[in-house]
């Protein structure tokens, strides 16, 4: 059985990048499963999906713990998320990205792989979605399929012209150069198919015991209610929702506060030397540098600064 | 113009999407009331930007409700207020917080009592225009000629047909003592009506209006624009009602009004609308500020002297 974790954000198509997986290999005879996993929060929030492929039968239906391969839709998320978390020790890990598989500094064992594809300049090309959140799914799906050949390109070509929900040309074009434009392995196991491992046994179904925490030690005391204080400012970093930055340049800053007035998320304050942006919380919407009245501030692509 | 509150009382750590309208909304709400507010939330976008236990972020009491219920819950608050003797209920501001479906649809009855029994209370409408917290679906308040996911765009041009439902005539028809609409693009008037709002006592009504970039198809970063847009060209005036008396503030002077085509524009809920539905909507805007002039005339000089 090989398991796959997808990492993304709302709105970049992980759920249906995890479907259309699941459909590829479906079609190619396999027995499959795909679905989400996330909470309340909104467009931009870290969005978690899986997809399971067998030759038998798949019985687990439990959430995928410890993944054979995992996508990385943005590499904002890879200071947010523990990405890698119960990666298998010759798992797979494919990152959307413009850097080399050796830049990138991820946590992995001795035999997993770095694989990298720019599929952003990949989905801007083919016109998925926009600059600022361009719509890489069905692109990322092409360089996985070269790096782990477990599904044929041909195959997922014509599942995302059946099955993608916009655009289907664009899509699967952007998927096939995705294909031919990945990088990596690093740090170096030639490309190698997964095939053989479809159907090895399943993993332990991990027990309920090791993921409730029973013991009331463990559980938080209970707050007084009317609800007077808040946590939110510990509990819920939204600085990992942005893919813009905006950068503040204090010499043209004149420190008129209206950034900080029109900052829906309080993530921008004035102080004696200009504004200062929270990069805890800012989520990147951009209100500040389009009110600016001196254009002292200007949004950046998050990716160069993780 | 009033002094703009320093104080924040919405803190960061909310899951409103970038550039929420609704955000703003709260924020402002809660520097012109202060901390002595009591706030109660029926289900709508507000229902999830607070965060999930233990993670909040309004320094003020909170009280979630289901969602037909906010004025009743409102009416409850403020008589389990006057009960107590360690409070001093006439310090404490009750407000019933709920999104456009939540007050003008399924809140409408409980609204509707809840001023009618002159209940002590600032319900607040905080209008997005459609079913945001669900995905999208139009409410009685969507405009004519937008998209949502329930009034779909296909080759029939099945976009909504209704008009907005007009809540500021209906909560008039209540007799209320103070009503007004406001826009998150402009804070200072904003917190001076909200302040204003606090000097009444019974029922008050406040019509916000906030921007919601993800269900309006628009980037974050022009919620702000969107507000002032919908203000220029006259698509969302800014007015108050005092015990029936009509009066029009921050009005944009004749030549600072555009046409409702550049706020239509940068929404992508409105890109399919074909020219002569985009003349259309501009002669009910044109026919609606209109009527509000005359109201403001008549209430003013005719009816009152």
């Amino acid at each position: 059985m090989i398991e796959v974790r997808f990492h993304g954000r709302g709105g970049q198509g992980s759920v249906v990048a995890s479907e259309l997986l699941a459909r590829a290999a479906f079609e190619e005879g396999k027995d499959v499963q795909a679905f989400p996993m996330f909470g309340v929060e909104r467009r931009g929030a870290p969005v978690t999906a899986f997809t399971r492929i067998d030759e038998k039968t798949v019985r687990d239906h439990s959430k995928i713990h410890e993944p054979d391969i995992v996508i990385i839709l943005d590499t904002a998320l890879l200071d947010a998320v523990d990405v890698t978390e119960g990666l298998k020790e010759d798992g797979d890990v494919i990152i959307n990205t413009g850097k080399d598989p050796s830049e990138m500094k991820i946590d992995i064992e001795k035999d997993a792989d770095v694989y990298t594809v720019d599929a952003s300049d990949i989905a801007i090309e083919h016109g998925l979605g926009s600059e600022m959140a361009p719509i890489v799914n069905t692109a990322i799906l092409g360089a996985v399929c070269k790096a782990t050949g477990m599904v044929d390109i041909d195959t997922l070509s014509d599942v995302i012209l059946k099955h993608a929900p916009a655009k289907n040309e664009a899509n699967a074009k952007a998927a096939e150069q995705a294909h031919d434009e990945i990088k990596g392995p690093y740090p170096g196991k030639k490309l190698e198919g997964r095939e053989g491992q479809l159907s090895s046994q399943q993993t332990d179904i991990p027990k309920s015991e090791d993921l409730l925490c029973r013991d009331p030690e463990d559980h938080t005391d209970l707050p007084r209610t009317p609800i007077a204080d808040c946590d939110s400012e510990y509990l819920n970093k939204t600085g990992s929702w942005r893919t813009v930055r905006p950068i503040v340049n204090k010499d043209k800053c004149i420190n008129c506060g209206i950034c900080w007035k029109f900052c829906p998320d309080v993530a921008i304050f004035v102080e004696e030397e200009g504004a200062v942006v929270d990069f805890d919380f800012c989520k990147g919407c951009g209100i500040c540098a389009e009110e600016c009245p001196v254009d002292a501030i200007e949004m950046d692509k998050e990716e160069k600064y993780v | 113009m009033a002094e703009f509150p320093e104080k924040e009382l919405m803190n960061s750590g909310h899951n409103a999407c970038p550039g929420c309208g609704a955000a703003h909304a709260m924020r402002y709400m809660l520097k012109a009331l202060g901390k002595n507010t009591t706030v109660n939330i029926p289900a709508c976008c507000w229902a999830v930007i607070p965060g999930v236990y233990p993670s909040r972020n309004l320094e003020v009491p909170l009280l979630y409700t289901a969602f037909e219920t906010t004025g009743a819950s409102s009416s409850g608050i403020r008589a389990a207020l006057k009960k107590r003797d360690d409070v001093d209920d006439a310090e404490v501001e009750v407000v019933g917080f709920a999104g456009d479906g939540g007050t003008a649809d399924i809140g409408i009855q409980a609204l509707s009592g809840a001023i009618e029994r002159n209940t002590d209370t600032i319900q607040v409408m905080y209008d997005n225009e459609a079913y945001m917290n669900t995905g999208i679906q139009r409410s009685g308040v969507t405009p004519e000629g937008a998209w949502t996911t329930t009034t779909p765009v296909g080759s029939k041009g099945d976009w909504k047909k209704q008009p907005k439902k007009e809540m500021m005539e209906i909560v008039e028809s209540h007799n209320v003592p103070y009503a007004a609409t406001v826009n998150i693009a402009y804070p200072d008037s904003f917190v001076e009506k909200f302040k204003k709002a606090k000097e009444f006592s019974g029922p008050r009504f406040m019509h916000i209006y906030a921007p919601c970039p993800t269900g309006w198809r628009a980037r974050p970063s022009d919620a702000v624009e969107l507000g002032r847009l919908a203000h220029k060209s006259r698509f969302f005036p800014l007015f108050e009602i005092e015990h029936g008396k009509y009066n029009i503030y921050k009005e944009p002077k004749e030549d600072e009004v555009i046409p409702v085509k550049e706020y239509l524009k940068i929404q992508g809920r409105f890109r399919h609308l074909p020219e002569e539905m985009v003349e259309k909507i501009q002669k009910r805007v044109d026919t609606k500020w209109e009527q509000l002039k005359k109201k403001e005339r008549f209430t003013q000089e005719e009816l009152y002297e």
